[in-house]
């Protein structure tokens, strides 16, 4: 029986596929819509690939998919909220697959869920003593404060789009590292939004002449996050993943 | 009894949903918390499940429509019930905290048999007639409708099925996955691209939104003509670009603008933004591979001298072009310059471009002979002459206001005398 209170976070590994990624990561959610395992946080880097939404469909886009596809990406409709968006080498991916609470009358607290992953993050990258990373009230997602010519000028650091079905999340968070943002952004409009532009945290890091950490205590430091909000304690396996990741 | 499917409170701010897709259709057999409808909010989408065990009875949200939290999206109940008329708009006064309620069935009558039997798919009772008128659906597209009554007669059901499909075409298609289509040899329709539907909604969204007036001048170009044709040549060879009036109006404009903070603003229904900072927006003509406009920002315009203003213009300009223009660069203008004088229009009234107050049309500059008076004589000249139009909204810049501007513009372009 699954527990409900364990976080099994896993590091997936680099440039993974994004379709069979996605093929694992409705297998789990069904089994932890079933209550056949516990809650999961995988962890990964896509190979470049850019997806839209069922609702927005090609809104957002500015190439023709022939076009995404013949710059090496790869382009796929995802069953979750939000606008278009891209993931790519350089780039955190984290899907939780948590069930969500619900009291008898009401339906699931979405905008709760969406939060509590926005402050996860937050939290995060707060961590690290960067200070410009904050939270935007209508805009969803992480943004980082930024400078230019003395104006002050949002920039987005961590995309989110969830899908909740049968209770159950999945899809989830992507936190720019070092992406070459710019390959993708000539494609499409970033979750829909063009008057704000993307940076890395490798840039914050730089903006605020802090060094860069490595990838492993990113994703330590996120997982934790993640758990924390989530009042889960992770699976004793997770370093062991991260090590071999 | 039937059950009636709602938007269910998705959060504690969240007032709307819009509708994805439905999962079931009508007549489909579906299972209570079994998954029926797809809706999204900001950033989520979420599987809605049945309400109870039975036939998805009607649709009264089709996709792509927002709705508010608590509005009926449909029916499920028993295969024979006759639903309860849904309002396709109106949700309920109150948010209820249930996201299932009974709904007592309506006793409309069952329609009365058919005087005969055999086909009675072109009969329609005078409540699917009703519906019909409502929706503005005509007698031919009527007849269309499958009927899944006896003899094929169109029920309610069948018709507000029909109705929901009906609206569910999706507000954007793919373009990129729509093949030309030829309906006959006489015209060729495409599919409406990405730029034109971004240039379809700015443009209507901008004459919903101001209050547009457009005042013109003429402004005699002489003084600029002199500094262009003593300057042009070099100043093409040591900076590859060429020197135009479009550099001069830019200049001049930025200068102009500081002296007039109700020009370069925007407005909010509750506030007046008065910018401190001029970024200023360039209409950009592009004819491949498909006609279309791009307005590319020229960040902090008033810093740069005739030279940076020259090189951006023609930098944003080439890139919009090529296409290598980033969304970043297409943001955050506080006023805007456009030039169908460029194909010879003596001038234009433009529609400003939200959420900025005005626009400057440039009209075709050309040589005219005119009378000016000399030394208390009047004598008859040939000057450089074209006109300008200033689009604002009059929503915030009154009349005066947009002419003491404009009169500020003309005064400084036939003053000129700057050197590149």
């Amino acid at each position: 029986m699954a527990d409900s209170q364990k976080l099994n976070a896993k590091f997936y590994g680099y440039n993974q596929a994004y379709l069979p990624i996605l093929e694992l990561m409705q297998d789990l959610h069904d089994q932890v819509a079933r209550g056949n395992i516990d809650h999961q946080l995988m962890l990964l880097e896509h190979a470049p690939v850019i997806t839209i939404t069922r609702q927005h469909q090609s809104k957002s886009l500015l190439s023709p998919i022939d076009a995404i596809k013949a710059d090496g990406i790869e382009f796929a409709v995802a069953d979750r909220g939000g606008d278009a968006s891209f993931h790519g080498p350089g780039q955190l991916v984290g899907y939780p697959i948590i069930r969500l609470s619900k009291s008898d009358k009401s339906f699931y607290d979405l905008e709760a869920y969406v939060t509590k992953l926005e402050q996860a993050l937050l939290h995060a990258l707060i961590s690290f003593g960067l200070r410009g990373p904050v939270l935007v009230p209508g805009f969803r997602g992480i943004w980082l404060k930024t400078r230019v010519d003395k104006n002050l000028k949002l920039r987005k650091i961590c995309a989110i789009g969830v899908g909740i079905s049968n209770g159950v999340s999945k899809h989830g968070f992507a936190l720019n590292l070092n992406i070459d943002y710019e390959r993708y952004t000539k494609h499409i409009i970033p979750c829909g939004l063009k008057d704000f532009g993307l940076i890395t945290l490798c840039e914050a890091f730089s903006l605020e002449s802090l060094p860069m950490p490595k990838d492993s205590v990113i994703l330590s430091r996120v997982a934790d996050s993640v758990a924390k909000i989530f009042s889960c304690s992770l699976s004793e396996n997770w370093q062991r993943s991260l090590d071999h990741g | 009894m039937a059950d009636n499917i709602i938007m269910p409170q998705l959060g504690e701010s969240i007032a709307e949903g819009t509708i994805v897709k439905w999962l079931k259709n009508p007549g489909d057999q579906v299972k209570k918390d079994e998954n029926i409808l797809l809706i999204s909010t900001d950033k989520v989408e979420a599987e809605i499940p049945s309400p109870s065990t039975g036939v998805l009875l009607n649709i009264a949200v089709g996709p792509g429509q927002t709705v508010a939290v608590g509005t009926v999206l449909g029916q499920v109940g028993a295969a024979n019930e006759v639903s309860q008329k849904v309002s396709l708009t109106t949700p309920p006064p109150s948010l209820p905290e249930l996201h299932v309620n009974k709904a007592e069935p309506v006793a409309v009558p069952v329609a009365a048999p058919p005087q005969k039997s055999g086909d009675m798919s072109s009969f329609f009772s005078p409540l699917v007639r009703r519906i019909a008128h409502e929706h503005g659906i005509k007698e031919q597209e009527l007849a269309s409708i499958d009927g899944s009554g006896r003899g094929g007669r169109v029920s309610k059901n069948d018709i507000l099925s029909y109705l929901a499909t009906r609206t569910s075409v999706p507000k954007t298609a793919i373009p990129s996955l729509q093949a030309e289509i030829s309906d006959s040899d006489r015209e060729i329709k495409k599919p409406v691209s990405t730029m034109r539907r971004v240039i379809m909604e700015n443009m209507m969204a901008s004459r919903a939104t101001s209050a547009h007036v457009t005042t013109f001048f003429e402004i005699d170009y002489t003084a600029i003509d002199k500094v262009r044709a003593a300057y042009k040549d070099q100043f093409k060879q040591d900076e590859q670009v060429s020197l135009t009036y479009t550099t001069f109006l830019a200049a001049a404009v930025c200068q102009v603008l500081k002296r007039h903070p109700y020009i370069n603003a925007s407005l909010t229904k509750e506030s007046i933004s008065f910018k401190k900072d001029i970024h200023l927006g360039m209409a950009v003509a592009i004819e491949n591979p498909e006609p279309g406009l791009m307005v590319p920002v020229i960040k902090n315009a008033d810093k740069q001298n005739l030279r940076g203003l020259a090189h951006a213009i023609n930098d944003l300009s080439s890139r919009v072009r090529a296409r290598k223009i980033k969304p970043d660069e297409l943001s955050g203008g506080t006023f805007t310059i456009t030039n169908p004088g460029n194909y010879g229009a003596i001038i234009g009234t433009p529609i400003i471009n939200q959420p900025q107050v005005a626009i400057l049309g440039v009209g075709h500059i050309k040589k005219q002979a005119i009378v000016l008076e000399v030394d208390g004589t009047d004598v008859i000249a040939i000057r450089k002459i074209g006109l300008l139009g200033l689009s604002f909204d009059h929503r915030l810049v009154d009349g005066a206001t947009a002419d003491i501007f404009m009169a500020d513009l003309k005064r400084t372009l036939e003053t000129w005398t700057s050197a590149p």
